[in-house]
Order: C-alpha cells, then sequence, then structure tokens
C-alpha cells in the first residue's frame, strides 16, 4: 500500500470520529443560537426554553408585549370567590401526541408543577387545582390573590402532557405540550435541540418548518456566529457590536423589558438616605440619560418609576428628570451638607461617603456603578466601588452603603408583585425599611379593588408617590437586544420573555448570497 | 516497581478525595444559603429572585443540604466509591451520564492541544537552536512572550476574526466537523507552547553543555546530529513531567477555550455547574478532573522512568 493510499484509508478511519464535514445546503430552518446551555428540556427546570423560545409548551393566559393578558388555552376566566378562580378552556387543542387538551390533562400538569416546582407555588400562590366540569378547571389560591390570571403567564405554568416521556427520577425527557412546535431531535450531549411545526396546531401555522437551537453561551461568539451565517437569530450580543452589525445589514432591535437597574440603601434609618433631600439629591446629580446613551450604548432606557411606559401598567405621567448638579447641591444645603476640607460634603463633621455594591453578572453594572460614581463626585458625595458576588452583598453591606443591581419588576405581566415587595413596609425585599402608610393603603386596596381599572390606579398612586420620594433610586430600565440575519420576518420582540421570546408568526427567506 | 506502583495509585486517589472535599467546602463556603441559591438560579434563573423560607427548606431536605457537613460529603463519597456520582439538579440525569458525554470532547481537545504544542514547541526549539544567529533568538522571544502574554480568549477571538470571518477558511464555533476542532486546538495549544519551549530550551542548554556532547563534538560530530541525536532526547527527560503538571492547567484553559467556541466539553460543564451551584454535577466533574491530572502525573513518573535508566534504578534501590 502506498503511502498516500495510506493516508487515506487512517483519513477515512479518523473522519467519523470528528464527525465529518457539514453539509451547506440552505435549509428551511431558523437556527438560534440559545445563550444558555440546554441541560435538560424538562418545563419546571428550563421553561423558558420549552415554552418562550421553542414554543413547545403554552400556557392558559397569554401575556402580549406591552404586558397585558390574553386568552390562551383558556378561553375566559372569572373570580368566583375572594380565592377561586375558574377557567374555561379553549376547545379542540390536541397535544402534539394527538391526545385532547382536557380538564384533567390541565389539572395533571398544574399539580405535577406544583409538587415539583418552587417556582410555579412561588409565582403563582396556587394551593389546589381541580376539574370543575367539562373543559373548565378551578382554581384555588392560598391567599386573595387577584393577580392569578397573570401570574398563570409564567412559562413554568405550561400545560404539559403527563404521557411525556420521563428521566427514571421523573423529571420530563422529551415534553409534549400544545404549542405552535414540537420536539424533533434533541441532543443533550451535542447541547442541540431542534423543534419541529405542529401540523395539528390550534391557531395559526407557524410559517417556520423548524427551528434548531445550540447553545453558545458565550455574547461575542454568539455575534462572530452570526456574523458569520452559523445561525441566523441571537440575543444578548455584546453592546458594543450592535452597531457593526446593523452597519453589515442585520436587523437589529433594542429593546426595554421587565428589569431595572436600582440603586438601593442599606438603610433609611439612621443614616444620611433617611433624609428625603439626601436621596434626591442623589437622585439628581445621577445622568441617567447620559448612562443609557454611553454605558449602555443604548441597551436600556432612563428611568425614575418603577416600570417603563412600554408596560400597559405603568404611570405614563411620571417624566424622567433631567439631571441637575446645581438643584442636587441646593437639596444638601438644605440637608445641612457643606463641602468639607476634602471637598466631600459633610454634615456635623461626618461626610457623604459611602460604598456602592454591585455585582458583574450583568454587564452593565460594573461600568454604571462607575458612572454613578463620577457623576457623585460632581456634587462632591464620595463613594467606593466595590464588586462581589451578589449573595455576598446582603452580608457585607452595612447600613450606610448602597447597592447597585437589575433586579426583575415583572416574572409575569401583574405590577403587584414588585410593588408590593420592594415598597410596602413589610416588602419581603423592603430591607431598608421604607414604610410610607399612602403605599401600604394603596396596596392594600388594590387587593380588594372590585374591578381591574381600580386596582390598576390602586397600582398608579403607589408609582406617582415611589417615584417622588425615592426610597430607592430606578436608575434605568434593562435593556434586550436581539439581532438577526436579514430576511427575517414578522419577527416581535416580547418583554415578557425571561431572555428573548420567539415569534410563531415570524417568516424566514433563504440567506442573501456571499453573506 | 510494583509497590511503587501501587503507591502511586493510592495516593492518586487521595488526591481525588482530597480535591473533592476541599471543593465541597468551598462550594458550602461560598456566599448564600445553598438552597435558597440553588433556587433562585436553577428554578426561578434570576440570581437576585426572593424565595420564601418554605420553598428552600423543601429544597433543602430534597438535595439532602441541611445535614451536617461532613455527612452531606461522607454520603457522596460513599455513592462515589460505588460508581454513583449523583444526580445534577439542573437536568436530574445521572452525573455520571453527562460526564461520559462530556469527557470525550475535553479529552480529544487536550491531546490534540498537548500534541500540537509539542511538535511547535520541538519545532521552535529545534529551529533556534540550528539556526544560530540573533535574529532566531529575537523571534523565539517574541514568540514565548506572545504566547505566555496573551490570554486564551484575545486570542481566541483574533482567529475567529482572522481564520473564520476574514479568510472563510474556518467555523466560528461548535462541533460537527473536523474543521470545528482547528481553531480551538490551536488557542489551547499557543498558550501552552510559551511555557514548553522556553523548559525545552533550557533543557536543551544543559543537555549540550553536558561532557559527552562536548566530547562528541571534539570528534567532529556535526551540530545537527549533536543537537538531535544526542542532547534533544535527554532535553525531552525534563519535559514529560511537565506535560503532565501542564495537563491540570490546560483544564483550566479548556474552561475558557470551550465557552469561547461553544464546545460542549467537561469545561463548560464545571463552568455552568459552578454557576448554578449545582452540587452533585460539580462535584463529579471535579473528581473526574482530579483523576485524570492524577493520572497523567502517574504516567509521567512511569514514561520518565522508563526514559532515564537512573531514575528506575533509584526506585528500585528504595
Amino acid at each position: 500500500m502506498s503511502a498516500r493510499r495510506r493516508f487515506a484509508v487512517l483519513a477515512a478511519c479518523l473522519l467519523p470520529l470528528f464527525g465529518g464535514v457539514p453539509a451547506s445546503a440552505e435549509t428551511p430552518t431558523l437556527r438560534v443560537a440559545e445563550m444558555w446551555e440546554t441541560p435538560t428540556l424538562d418545563p419546571l427546570r428550563d421553561a423558558t426554553l420549552i415554552k418562550e423560545k421553542a414554543m413547545v409548551t403554552e400556557t392558559l393566559v397569554t401575556g402580549l408585549p406591552d404586558f397585558t393578558i390574553a386568552p390562551g388555552l383558556a378561553l375566559s376566566w372569572r373570580r368566583e370567590g375572594e380565592t377561586l378562580w375558574r377557567f374555561a378552556l379553549r376547545p379542540g387543542v390536541r397535544f402534539h401526541d394527538g391526545s385532547p387538551l382536557t380538564a384533567q390533562a390541565v389539572v395533571a400538569s398544574l399539580e405535577h408543577g406544583l409538587s415539583n416546582s418552587p417556582s410555579i407555588r412561588h409565582h403563582t400562590r396556587i394551593a389546589s387545582v381541580a376539574v370543575a366540569g367539562e373543559g373548565e378547571v378551578a382554581i384555588t389560591t392560598v391567599e386573595p390573590f387577584p393577580a392569578l390570571p397573570a401570574a398563570l403567564v409564567h412559562a413554568a405554568a405550561g400545560i404539559v402532557a403527563m404521557s411525556s416521556p420521563r428521566a427514571p427520577d421523573g423529571t420530563i425527557d422529551r415534553p409534549i405540550g400544545t404549542g405552535p412546535y414540537r420536539v424533533a431531535d434533541w441532543d443533550p450531549a451535542g447541547q442541540r435541540l431542534t423543534v419541529t411545526r405542529f401540523e395539528d396546531y390550534w391557531g395559526e401555522a407557524p410559517a417556520i418548518a423548524a427551528i434548531s437551537f445550540r447553545s453558545i453561551p458565550d455574547p461575542a461568539t454568539r455575534a462572530l456566529e452570526l456574523r458569520k451565517g452559523g445561525v441566523d437569530f441571537a440575543a444578548d450580543v455584546p453592546y458594543g457590536d450592535l452597531d457593526a452589525l446593523a452597519a453589515k445589514g442585520f436587523t437589529v432591535s433594542r429593546n426595554v423589558t421587565a428589569r431595572n437597574y436600582m440603586l438601593s440603601f442599606g438603610s433609611l434609618k439612621e443614616t444620611p438616605f433617611a433624609d428625603p433631600r439626601v436621596r434626591k439629591a442623589l437622585s439628581l446629580a445621577i445622568d441617567r440619560d447620559e448612562i443609557a446613551r454611553y454605558v449602555l450604548f443604548g441597551m436600556g432606557r432612563a428611568g425614575i418609576a418603577p416600570f417603563p411606559d412600554t408596560m400597559a401598567f405603568a404611570d405614563p405621567a411620571i417624566a424622567v428628570p433631567q439631571a441637575d448638579p446645581a438643584a442636587a447641591r441646593v437639596l444638601l444645603a438644605g440637608a445641612g451638607y457643606a463641602p468639607g476640607a476634602d471637598g466631600v460634603m459633610a454634615r456635623e463633621g461626618r461626610p457623604l461617603a459611602f460604598t456602592l455594591y454591585t455585582y458583574a453578572q450583568r454587564p452593565g453594572l460594573v461600568p454604571m456603578a462607575g458612572a454613578i460614581q463620577a457623576q457623585l463626585r460632581r456634587i462632591g458625595v464620595a463613594v467606593t466601588i466595590r464588586v462581589a458576588a451578589y449573595e455576598a452583598i446582603a452580608r457585607e453591606m452595612k447600613p450606610g452603603d448602597a447597592r447597585l443591581a437589575a433586579l426583575a419588576t415583572a416574572a409575569y405581566p401583574d405590577p403587584d408583585v414588585f410593588l408590593r415587595q420592594t415598597y410596602h413596609s413589610q416588602g419581603t425585599t423592603n430591607s431598608w425599611g421604607y414604610a410610607d402608610a399612602r403605599v401600604d393603603a394603596a396596596l392594600a386596596d388594590a387587593l380588594t379593588a372590585p374591578d381591574e381599572a381600580a386596582r390598576l390606579q390602586a397600582y398608579r398612586l403607589v408609582q406617582r408617590i415611589v417615584a417622588d420620594d425615592e426610597p430607592c433610586l430606578v436608575i434605568a430600565h434593562y435593556g434586550v437586544n436581539v439581532a438577526m440575519r436579514p430576511g427575517i420576518e414578522n419577527y416581535r420582540f416580547n418583554p415578557i420573555a425571561h431572555d428573548y421570546m420567539l415569534d410563531p408568526q415570524m417568516r424566514l427567506s433563504p440567506a442573501p448570497a456571499g453573506r | 516497581m510494583t509497590p511503587y506502583l501501587l503507591r502511586r495509585c493510592l495516593l492518586a486517589g487521595a488526591t481525588v478525595v482530597a480535591a473533592t472535599f476541599l471543593t465541597f467546602l468551598l462550594l458550602r463556603l461560598a456566599p448564600g444559603e445553598p438552597a435558597q441559591t440553588i433556587l433562585a438560579r436553577i428554578f426561578l434563573r434570576d440570581l437576585t429572585a426572593t424565595v420564601s423560607a418554605g420553598d428552600a427548606a423543601a429544597l433543602a431536605e430534597r438535595y439532602g443540604l441541611s445535614a451536617p457537613l461532613l455527612v452531606q460529603y461522607g454520603r457522596w463519597l460513599a455513592a462515589a466509591l460505588g460508581g454513583d456520582l449523583g444526580v445534577s439538579i439542573r437536568s436530574g440525569r445521572p452525573v455520571l451520564t453527562e460526564l461520559g458525554w462530556r469527557l470525550p470532547v475535553t479529552l480529544l481537545l487536550a491531546l490534540l492541544a498537548m500534541a500540537l504544542a509539542l511538535v511547535l514547541t520541538l519545532a521552535l526549539v529545534t529551529a533556534r537552536r540550528m539556526l544560530r544567529r540573533p535574529l532566531a533568538d529575537r523571534g523565539f522571544a517574541l514568540i514565548v512572550t506572545a504566547c505566555v502574554s496573551l490570554p486564551g480568549f484575545v486570542l481566541g477571538l483574533v482567529m475567529i476574526l482572522v481564520f473564520s470571518l476574514s479568510l472563510d477558511w474556518l467555523p466560528v464555533s461548535g462541533t460537527g466537523g473536523w474543521s470545528h476542532w482547528v481553531l480551538p486546538v490551536i488557542v489551547l495549544a499557543l498558550g501552552q507552547l510559551g511555557f514548553t519551549a522556553v523548559l525545552l530550551d533550557d533543557a536543551l542548554e544543559e543537555a549540550l553543555a553536558a561532557a559527552h556532547i562536548v566530547s562528541a563534538r571534539a570528534r567532529g560530530l556535526s551540530e545537527r546530529c549533536l543537537l538531535l541525536v544526542h542532547a534533544l532526547p535527554n532535553a525531552l527527560v525534563p519535559l514529560v513531567p511537565y506535560l503532565a503538571l501542564q495537563f491540570a492547567f490546560l483544564v483550566g484553559g479548556v474552561v475558557v477555550v470551550e465557552r469561547l467556541f461553544a464546545l460542549p466539553g467537561l469545561g463548560s460543564y464545571l463552568a455552568e455547574a459552578l454557576d448554578a451551584r449545582d452540587g452533585p454535577a460539580f462535584l463529579g466533574a471535579v473528581a473526574v478532573v482530579a483523576l485524570a491530572v492524577a493520572l497523567a502525573n502517574l504516567a509521567a513518573d512511569l514514561l520518565v522512568a522508563a526514559l532515564d535508566p537512573r531514575i528506575r534504578l533509584a526506585r528500585s534501590e528504595a
């Protein structure tokens, strides 16, 4: 055997080890760069992948991009008591295995979730679920909870057939849902998932025949893979790459989502932050527009209210003030502060200085802390930045310190949870001790409001009070970007998603040649 | 030799136990209460999420997190010795199954990178020695400095920009064909090259100064023959244990390279498990890495003994 033939034989033996040369033929598949590893398809562990991205499961109630709700697998619902709700199911819906969506199936799915997922219990506060008749489900909550329909929008409450193949420990291996796409191929070793169009879908048939997901955890690699043409759709690419991608013809969308960059104080008692004038001075000294434009590269919007105006329940009357260092100095002077020898404002010999804690997991936080430090220096407030693990901050932070974090404001389309936990005097995250009787009263009113309009008014009142009082400073509303190759149409970003949500009405034309 | 081998195998086992125990302790000493952190990071998928004490207690009960630390580790170790590395909290799948998927990717990557680093080292060092010109010395120093100082993610990004985007020769990331391995292997290999080249060059300097080389040169042997036949084999002996040590560093490099090139290997598994505080998955992966490093050292010791009769003799006398 000649050396050349020996090499050819050796190469033929080794090629399968490397998987061979990939085919390059154009297929009608949307190729998505998934931002996380995909170790499981269990809807209780990775609901956002299964419901929001792969569109395999659906929820009883649907959330719309403006944070209103609409019928999903439930056509209608009504509140029958303080804690009792009745949901009428949409007729004619089938699971991917052909079985019909019945009240029994919905009850079994929700009960499975309630027993196995802290997430569903946490978000929906469901105490029990029962079949209430032909195509109707009764849900009882553990306490009066007017936000239940909205809470059922949460991806973890997606309905899955109990006939779904399981792992030995009961984990769902390949979920069978009712969504427009069904699991076609999953390679957990290779971190790839392919879903194909469900032909018997109850709604409008999706235009794209198949969607494949490949895990690409590094944002820079996602952007490069998009430029190379290895994927068609990527979310959360580096902020600094967005303009370059747009210049090359890619479709780039910058979207505001349900998360706030917030500066919260260690304590509002016996610290300088107890004085509303000091908090307002800090707020006025922070140039939110500058931060949104130059620190976040436009990936976020300046804000002062708990919710951005893209949310239906936000109070549109709340305006973001322009930065005004001069007014901030006046406020500090009114609060008894005067410049000290080192230029730092001080009162009774105590300088206005604090440590600002933050963490590195969200890309905008550390540079934002730097910008805040520089902006507060202009009014004589000394800030020391400390970057730590998120879980360590609560332990290390002292009452006179502050924390900059990116906090979710609506895991589902309802304002109650965030307002209650952040601003109620007994709120679970209100560790700084803010207490305002007007806020507590409005939140109590919301629970017993006779209708949705009255409930909304109560929440808007809370928003106005806290935007004025600023017990913690909202700096900006979080941004999520999506970049797509040209030829993808009909995509609408839905900020209800945890990361990003795909749209079943997306259309895909072949990639332009030469890209 | 057999008692020596037995002793080394026991030492390798002790290394794995020590590494996993320390990892377990560090994981538990990390900020945050474990059950709350797991709930927030895995089930609620938001590290800033607030969780109720009741949910955290239920999760701690389910995964045995409320038992004393030593009891928890003892349970894990007892099961691991029986071949059960537990179940990943993220996926609900046996950790051993997942490691079986991830390990071949990382092993292939690491072995190809080590082989390439070795080939490049031999080429670089012998070229420098054979050329014997100031320009070659400067080129050697430049390459070594660049390899040592350039972080893997920077080098990787530059190589993707050049070879994947500008020249369109290679894919950016993922698996699927032989071409997917080229850039990750080169990036990982170049990360090793600087160290191995300096080490071999020093060893070669020492070998070339040995009395038998001086004597051979006096007898008129060519410089090429002196270098390749007489000095290089001797200079390779100290490189072997170093390569075994480098294997541990390689695992560190693999974490970065696998993330950058989206390779589903052990490195990315470790990083994701740590980020999610998936204790069983992280501990299992650490055990495999520790075992691999211990075995690599053992193999290197045996290889050195095979290459150097003096070491063989010393061990048999001991």
